[in-house]
């Protein structure tokens, strides 16, 4: 906390003031790319995951209505 | 007149109270809820610490949003995998109280 009050900022000399959805976009197709294809893959293994971990011992339940 | 919404230790300090009322809630650990709770509350000051960077000192104004985004898909999975494994623990102890899931305690 001290050490965030005490250090000088220096703000960006050119600072493109674009904060479109356009400019988001195209930056996510270019340049980052990979990260987005991983993050996909990502979320895929983790609802892959979720429902491996909820359906555990759903079975053996000895529910009749299975 | 400086505007409180256009300098960066206002986030910088907003992000810093987001982190330790996350790491309290953390070590607090009341429910399983909670837990899940405070770490979306670390990974969300670290998301306004990207933004805050990004807004004022950053040539670039995509890459902070870009980073944002990723926390946020990350802090889904995450958050995913959290409730599948209380409702596991929830099978297995019938409970989501996290002192009473001590079986790896020996």
């Amino acid at each position: 906390m001290i050490s965030l009050l005490k250090t000088e900022w220096i703000p960006a000399p050119a600072q493109v003031r674009d904060f479109s959805a356009k400019h988001l976009g195209e930056s996510f197709l270019y340049q980052y790319c990979l990260a987005f294809e991983l993050i996909s893959v990502i979320l895929l293994i983790a609802i892959v995951g979720a429902i491996i971990l909820a359906r555990e011992g759903r079975e053996n339940k000895g529910d009749p209505s299975e | 007149m400086i505007l409180i919404s256009d300098n960066i230790y206002t986030y910088l300090i907003l992000s810093v109270f987001l982190l330790i009322a996350g790491i309290y809630g953390l070590i607090q650990h009341k429910t399983f809820i909670g837990m899940l709770v405070s770490t979306e509350l670390i990974l969300n000051g670290a998301g306004i610490n990207f933004m805050a960077f990004n807004r004022f000192l950053v040539p670039d104004p995509a890459t902070g949003q870009v980073v944002t985004l990723f926390i946020m898909g990350i802090a889904a999975a995450e958050a995913a995998i959290v409730v599948s494994f209380i409702i596991a623990v929830f099978r297995k102890y019938h409970s989501i109280d996290p002192e009473d899931v001590i079986e790896l305690q020996g």
